[in-house]
């Protein structure tokens, strides 16, 4: 498999699908904000000691969690403490803050960063549907293999994202129209 | 197994032996007279080559050939939806039955929630094993109509499509018509082959099954096995496919008697009861093709692989599972609830899983070749598990 891999023509889209999984996976490292006048805890035998106040407002990385307490890596000083989960503000970037999203439900909301909601029910597709028809239109055009692989793997990264937002907005929906139950449901 | 190897291994040395001393009839001719001595001696060098039996093909070669055909990419495409099907539950989008599926007034939904003693828990498998079934189905199906890539574009259409994956979540009587459909159709394509005439009776029961687990879904069943009905091999099969039909109608009202305890012909009741229960109005479903995020893409998918074989030339366009396809969306969409008691699901899109997926299968399969195809499955594989270690 692996000779297979290293073929000329298979690079371009290995290293477009390792950048595209590796994107995904890092961005989903959260990133948080902790405010001035904040304590700062450092644990000792699985308890939590007060050991400082913040002085000012600065930037954290979120390692862990645990009983209510969040371990937060300070960008300066480079210290790891711990802090009150209560305390910090999590800030989401693009890919992460889609699963943020998905987890917290809010996927028809002004929040998702795919479809856009007019009034109370209304939802239109946002313009980042078309590359996925713009890339199969490319399908028709192209014909050096390279290409055509590349863009497979661009277009299956854009299916599954669209897939799972999508189906955030069905759940939503559904809770307001009945109408979207299975058929058997209703008539059960 | 080793009773059918062993068996055609000794076929096999009785046709080498027959060939080393083949019988001749007529003493007087002389064949190899007519060649020249290097070409004579050409051809007795030459293998001797045999017509395979059925016998003599192993499960481990037919494995093999099942794997060359598509069924490598099957097995991927399976696990990037367990994968999509994981990160959506995980993430506390989609819970497991958050709706009880109380789809209890069909005989088949009733009987396996009998038989899972109705517990919101145990129900979750038969949808899960139903939407895995409902995947092969379909991909056996497509890859029957065309080729291995057509049958791969339309599993991995499947296994994204949201309402496809909503089905599975919120019970089991929907995904399990999808997937008796999808077998009934690969029975009745395959019923042109051999001389088996099993299929088609086959292909009947499994039709009339479905729709026993989701009637709304009459439409778009009638409209299938029509479309399947229109290649002139397949035609013969009518009758076999009539007879399986009917046997499956007979097979329901026994369990609904006798098993579950239902009056006569509550089955055709409850099939014309349901119907109009959550119908919306007419023409309301041809906006929301091309307008709800759930369906346009799929819908512009269909439309351009209709487009694209147009233009191949109208010797190659389907016009009968076009025209096919028409009618079983105006019965769907154009007819008023009350003459149309059968168009229930035309507020929901998930009808048009089966159609919406075969026709986008076509189209993809025609298009990408299997290497793109690899690296599409390949991607939404990746992209999945990096989703949900992200998503931890």
């Amino acid at each position: 498999l692996f000779q297979k891999l290293k073929q000329p023509q298979n690079l371009l889209p290995l290293v477009l699908l390792a950048l595209l999984a590796a994107l995904l996976y890092f961005s989903a490292q959260v990133d948080a904000e902790l405010s001035a006048g904040r304590w700062l805890y450092e644990k000792k035998q699985g308890r939590f000691f007060p050991l400082t106040r913040l002085l000012q407002k600065t930037a954290v990385k979120v390692r862990n969690r645990e009983k209510g307490f969040v371990n937060v890596k300070l960008h300066k000083p480079a210290v790891t403490l711990w802090t009150s989960k209560h305390a910090i503000t999590v800030k989401h970037k693009f890919p992460a803050a889609l699963f943020h999203s998905l987890k917290q439900g809010k996927m028809s909301r002004n929040a998702s960063p795919f479809i856009k909601q007019k009034g109370k029910s209304q939802i239109v597709l946002q313009p980042w549907i078309y590359p996925v028809f713009l890339l199969l239109a490319a399908l028709f055009l192209i014909q050096k293999a390279v290409l055509k692989t590349a863009v497979a793997v661009l277009l299956g990264a854009l299916l599954l994202l669209y897939s799972l937002q999508v189906s955030g907005v069905v759940k939503n929906r559904s809770r307001v129209f009945t109408g979207y139950a299975s058929p058997a449901i209703a008539c059960g | 197994l080793t009773f059918r190897f062993c068996g055609a291994i000794l076929k096999q040395n009785e046709a080498g032996e027959k060939m080393d001393n083949p019988p001749l009839e007529n003493p007087e001719f002389d064949d190899n007279a007519a060649f020249s001595a290097p070409e004579a001696e050409r051809a007795a060098q030459q293998p001797v080559r045999m017509r395979a039996t059925s016998d003599m093909i192993t499960l481990q070669y037919r494995f093999k050939q099942f794997l060359k055909k598509g069924g490598a990419e099957l097995f991927f495409i399976l696990l990037s939806w367990l994968l999509v099907r994981n990160l959506l539950s995980s993430s506390g989008l989609l819970n497991s039955f958050a709706r009880r599926d109380s789809g209890n007034s069909m005989a088949i939904p009733l009987a396996i929630s009998r038989i899972f003693h109705n517990t919101m828990q145990l129900s979750a498998m038969p949808a899960f094993f139903f939407s895995l079934l409902a995947i092969c189905g379909l991909f056996f199906a497509s890859r029957k109509i065309g080729s291995p890539e057509t049958g791969i574009a339309a599993a991995i259409l499947t296994a994204l499509f949201p309402l496809f994956s909503i089905s599975g979540f919120q019970g089991f009587s929907q995904i399990a018509a999808f997937a008796l459909l999808a077998y009934s159709l690969l029975f009745l394509l395959r019923s042109n082959e051999g001389e088996s005439t099993i299929n088609a009776p086959v292909s009947g029961l499994l039709w009339i099954s479905g729709l026993s687990c989701t009637p709304a879904l009459f439409p778009i069943a009638l409209a299938l096995t029509a479309g399947a009905l229109s290649r002139k091999t397949v035609r013969k099969s009518l009758p076999g496919f009539l007879i399986g039909t009917a046997a499956g109608f007979l097979l329901i009202e026994i369990l609904l008697q006798s098993l579950l305890g239902k009056p006569v012909f509550s089955g055709l009741k409850l099939f014309f009861s349901s119907a109009g229960v959550t119908g919306a109005a007419p023409g309301s479903l041809f906006p929301r093709l091309f307008s709800s995020p759930t369906l346009a893409p799929f819908s512009l998918i269909a439309l351009f692989a209709l487009g694209y074989t147009a233009r191949a030339g109208s010797g190659s366009f389907p016009v009968a599972p076009a025209i096919i396809f028409l009618t079983g969306y105006l019965l769907l969409d154009l007819l008023p609830v009350r003459s149309a008691p059968l168009r229930t699901l035309a507020g929901d899109g998930s009808c048009l899983t089966l159609p919406l997926t075969l026709l986008g299968g076509v189209f993809i399969g025609n298009l990408m070749d299997r290497k793109s195809l690899r690296w599409l499955i390949a991607a939404i594989t990746t992209i999945a598990a990096a989703a949900l270690l992200a998503a931890r």
